[in-house]
């Protein structure tokens, strides 16, 4: 973002288009990139395309379109960012994050982070796609918006999140990764 | 008005199946025949929910939604499918899970073949996996205590092991360090893993990540054949299995007893198989590690191997000449063998030999005409009581499941324990009152506690830590005392005098007498104790251990009859070997020890998991012990040689078998024998209380998940299963009664 920061703003009277382009706000993406996908509530959140700009920042509309503002921290991704990448970092994260109690969320994480690595960094296979998003599904059932979870606490069902949509929303990106054995944004 | 439920109804997979409202699924569930596969649930401690395996589709108002069955308490008209496709996707789900991380260590793992993991792979696992990636990797294995070994890489984080340890044992020296699929099981930086209770989280441990010493690469669980049996290593008769391999003893597991042990052993009871086979064949007899594996008789100043004719003969000629004077010849010892060989013992004291100078225990117990008189409680009795009051030594060292009992009890609100601290207890952080005792003032003590008044100031007491054990003691209703010696060096009637006036300011209060030696309470039972006859019937005299060693020292008493190693385990052994130089010795044991530098005549014995019979617990509880493998050398069972040696001596007493001997003791006692003999897997039956049938649980509820390989060594017997039955020697005698010359090789 041009002007990245914490702003206050009514809730539902903007939308995050607003918060991303208004100057008073976000004030646009540097270089004027397109917005190639972003993440309305955290990175436990579901991901939405640019085609969702236009929705008002409020809990029920974020909810009603399967995702989630919670947090409200809105991480914007243009198109110069490898998606994979992304994701794994997110995955990532949480599979640090897991306390390790619970079977899903200690080994889904460590496994799916290691799988998104390896297709990021060359050793992507196609079938990969849908063990990731077989995995996301025993962690998370029915990958459905609320989540279901077979875990503990809800640690679990954000792993998939990323995951899930980045396959869902950017599948080439994905083949692509495979294709080159690597990422094409190296 | 409002009623209370005292049943519900759940659906399991369509079926309606009855439970007590507030039981958790998982067991409802397999009560219906319906196995939902589990890894951390464990029966014995409070359920966590943590591995996921048992998610199952429970019914609730948004739907079929996933559910760990056993962290769900069951409430009526819950609907449940443990089988639908949603269900069992989760469960292949998280076995694969589990799976990603688990080294392909198989055919090099102790648990292969009775491991959980591998089953419910094959019954409720995805066929193949899909993990490509690099497996964690740990130093593989790491010693965590002298016994017990860990490898981290088959850990599953189930943790049963680090809740047994907090949970039921109350130790801290193991638990859960990192965060993520990083997380291991880690020792105490200050303390290595040396509980006595550690061999449980062996037992435990639903993969090979923990291992002990003593068993690893010693066996295949498909070669070990086993037997369950009681441990006589202290007297809480803790019930078990022992394992063997052909004839060689490999392991020792805890069966679930509900009365007395919950599955649990302490390391004493499962690590000593050692002892047995002599650690590997010492020979030396004055060791106490090595068995005798051949009758020996003194000649010329040392111990020379004879036949059982020859050492028998002798033996009998030794006693025969010293029991010709009043009080020649005495028996000491006992406290280890089988209430069968007891009784025969008994009897050849007092039928053959006529004597009453009989003690099983050798000055380290109580005087059982007075304690053993007290209102009896049994351990589920302490373990309900609202009060506990412990006047004893640290039941954790003495009678280590006992304490594990205890703590379960008194860890729970409702449950007080009024502490006469005669020295360190594990119990101490549990206490709610503790009032500090001195050796030599227990009864001074009791009596301050109970008389209203000053007490005198010589005791120190705490004016308010008296008023409340006062109070909490009330008439004594709900209040079981535990009680054994306290303190070696005290003279015992110093307990008995407090005891004693316990029962009298308490006239409801029971007791749990807390003899500590193997089987020393069917010992006595059978008539091993001075003044007690076999079925504890007054008689006049007699001397205790004590007197009989002063009266060798004397020369009044000329010869003595030991069974087991006297001089190894009494109190005063300088003053022991002085009486047993004098006198003529003969000993019965199957180890060997310091008594035998001082015998005559050794007779050699069958020890613990060679011999058939029956053992009465602390609680009076009867159970059987089986045999597992063969007594080495010539050592034969205890009532063999007791028959023998009466028959040396002129006498039948018409025992030539266990089960013979059984149904004499049992006539002549009333205490229950022959049928716990034939029943021996049964949970036992303690004398004078109704003999409730009890399921029978499994081993380890968890190695059961529906397919054989938990069953064939035998380790899957579910409740309702009869186990082929009991085998022991029809006759304990494999050789030739009419020629006792003949060697075990001639006569066969
Ligand atoms: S889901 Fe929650 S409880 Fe389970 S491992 Fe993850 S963070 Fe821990
Ligand atoms: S060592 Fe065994 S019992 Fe302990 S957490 Fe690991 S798998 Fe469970
Ligand atoms: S507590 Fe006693 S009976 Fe139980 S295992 Fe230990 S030694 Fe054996
Ligand atoms: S979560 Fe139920 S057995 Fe582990």
């Amino acid at each position: 973002m041009n002007r990245p920061g914490v702003y206050e703003v009514e809730m539902v009277k903007n939308t995050f288009r607003d918060l991303i382009y208004d100057p008073a706000f976000g004030g646009g993406v540097p270089g004027d990139r397109p917005v190639k996908a972003f993440i309305p509530g955290g990175v436990s959140a579901p991901w939405f395309g640019p085609d969702q700009l236009d929705l008002p920042l409020g809990q029920d509309e974020v909810g009603g379109q399967g995702s989630m503002l919670r947090s409200g921290s809105v991480v914007v991704l243009d198109d110069t960012t490898c998606l994979v990448r992304a994701a794994w970092r997110i995955t990532k994260f949480f599979s640090r994050e897991s306390c390790g109690q619970c079977t899903p969320c200690r080994e889904g994480s460590g496994w799916i982070e290691r799988a998104m690595y390896r297709l990021e960094h060359g050793g992507g296979r196609v079938e990969d796609l849908e063990l990731l998003l077989d995995l996301c599904d025993n962690i998370a059932p029915g990958l459905t918006w609320p989540p279901q979870q077979t875990t503990i606490c809800v640690l679990g069902p954000s792993i998939p999140s990323s995951v899930h949509a980045a396959i869902e929303m950017f599948k080439g990106e994905f083949l692509a990764h495979v294709d080159k054995q690597g990422c094409p944004f190296d | 008005m409002t009623e209370t439920r005292t049943s519900v109804t759940v659906t399991v997979n369509g079926r309606a199946v009855e439970a007590a409202p507030g039981e958790l699924l998982i067991d409802v569930a397999e009560r219906a025949g319906t196995y939902i596969p589990r890894f951390c649930y464990h029966p014995r401690m409070e359920p966590v929910g943590m591995c996921r395996m048992c998610l199952v589709e429970v019914e609730g108002p948004r739907g079929a939604t996933l559910q760990p069955a056993c962290y769900q308490h069951v409430n009526d008209g819950m609907v449940v499918t443990t089988d639908s496709p949603k269900a069992k996707k989760a469960q292949e789900g998280v076995l694969e899970f589990l799976l990603a991380n688990h080294p392909l260590d198989c055919p090099v793992c102790d648990k292969g073949g009775e491991c959980p993991l591998q089953d419910q792979t094959l019954t409720h696992g995805p066929g193949e996996t899909r993990f490509v990636e690099e497996k964690r990797h740990f130093v593989k294995p790491i010693e965590i205590g002298p016994l017990v070994l860990l490898d981290r890489e088959r850990c599953i984080q189930c943790a049963r092991c680090t809740r047994f340890a907090a949970e039921v044992a109350g130790d801290t020296e193991i638990a859960f360090a990192g965060r993520g699929d990083l997380i291991e099981v880690a020792p105490s930086p200050e303390h290595p893993f040396t509980s006595v209770f550690s061999g449980n989280t062996v037992q435990i441990c639903p993969v090979g990540a923990l291992t002990a010493k003593p068993y690893r690469f010693a066996a295949r669980p498909w070669d070990l054949d086993q037997v369950e049996s009681t441990c006589t290593q202290c007297a809480v008769g803790c019930r078990l299995a022992v394992q063997s391999s052909g004839d060689r003893l490999t392991r020792v597991l805890g069966v679930d007893s509900d009365p007395v042990n919950h599955g649990w052993l302490c390391d004493k009871g499962r690590f000593t198989l050692d002892a047995v086979d002599g650690h590997g064949g010492l020979s030396d007899p004055l060791d106490p590690r090595a068995r005798i594996t051949s009758p020996l008789v003194r000649r010329d100043g040392t111990l020379v191997e004879a036949t059982w004719g020859e050492a028998l003969a002798r033996a009998a000629e030794l006693l025969r000449a010293a029991g010709e004077a009043d009080g020649g010849v005495g028996v000491i010892g006992g406290a280890a063998l089988t209430n069968e060989s007891a009784y025969a013992w008994a009897r050849v004291a007092r039928e053959v030999l006529g004597t009453e100078h009989v003690d099983a225990q050798y000055g380290d117990g109580l005087d059982p005409r007075r304690v053993l008189a007290l209102p009896g409680a049994t351990i589920d009795d302490a373990c309900a009581a609202r009060v506990v009051l412990t006047l004893c030594g640290d039941p954790r060292e003495e009678l280590p499941v006992l304490f594990l009992r205890l703590r379960g009890a008194l860890v729970r609100p409702g449950h007080d324990l009024v502490e006469l601290a005669v020295g360190p207890s594990a119990l101490h952080p549990l206490a709610t009152v503790s009032i500090p005792v001195r050796p030599g003032e227990a009864h001074r003590v009791v009596d301050a506690l109970l008389d209203e008044g000053r007490a005198p100031a010589d005791l120190a007491l705490d004016d308010d830590a008296r008023e409340r054990a006062r109070r909490l003691l009330g008439d004594g209703e709900g209040v079981v005392v535990v009680a054994g010696r306290t303190n070696l060096a005290e003279d015992p009637s110093v307990v008995e005098r407090a005891l004693t006036r316990l029962a009298d300011a308490l006239p409801r209060a029971r007791f749990l007498v807390a003899l500590r030696r193997g089987n020393v309470r069917g010992a006595i039972d059978a008539g091993l104790a001075p003044g007690l006859r076999p079925g504890r019937v007054l008689a006049a005299g007699g001397r205790d251990t004590r007197a009989q060693l002063a009266a060798l020292r004397e020369g009044v008493q000329r010869a003595v009859l030991v069974l087991g190693d006297l001089v190894g385990n009494v109190i005063d052994r300088p003053g022991a070997e002085a009486a047993l130089e004098r006198a003529d010795v003969v000993v019965v044991t199957g180890h060997g020890g310091a008594t035998l530098a001082h015998a005559d005549v050794v007779l050699p014995a069958a020890v613990q998991h060679e011999r058939a019979g029956t053992v009465t617990n602390l609680e009076g509880r009867v159970t059987a012990v089986v045999p597992k493998v063969v007594a080495p050398g010539a050592a034969w069972p205890d009532v063999a040689i007791a028959a023998e040696l009466a028959r040396a001596l002129g006498a039948d007493l018409a025992m030539d078998s266990v089960v013979e001997a059984a149904r004499a003791y049992e006539s002549a006692t009333g205490y229950p024998a022959l049928s716990v003999l034939l029943d021996s897997t049964s949970e036992g039956r303690v004398a004078g209380s109704p003999s409730a049938p009890v399921a029978r649980r499994p081993l380890d509820p968890m190695a059961f998940p529906g397919i054989r390989s938990a069953e064939w060594v035998g380790l899957g017997e579910s409740a309702g299963d009869r186990s082929p039955p009991p085998r022991w020697p029809t006759s304990p005698r494999p050789r030739c009664p009419r020629c006792p010359d003949a060697t075990p090789t001639a006569s066969r």
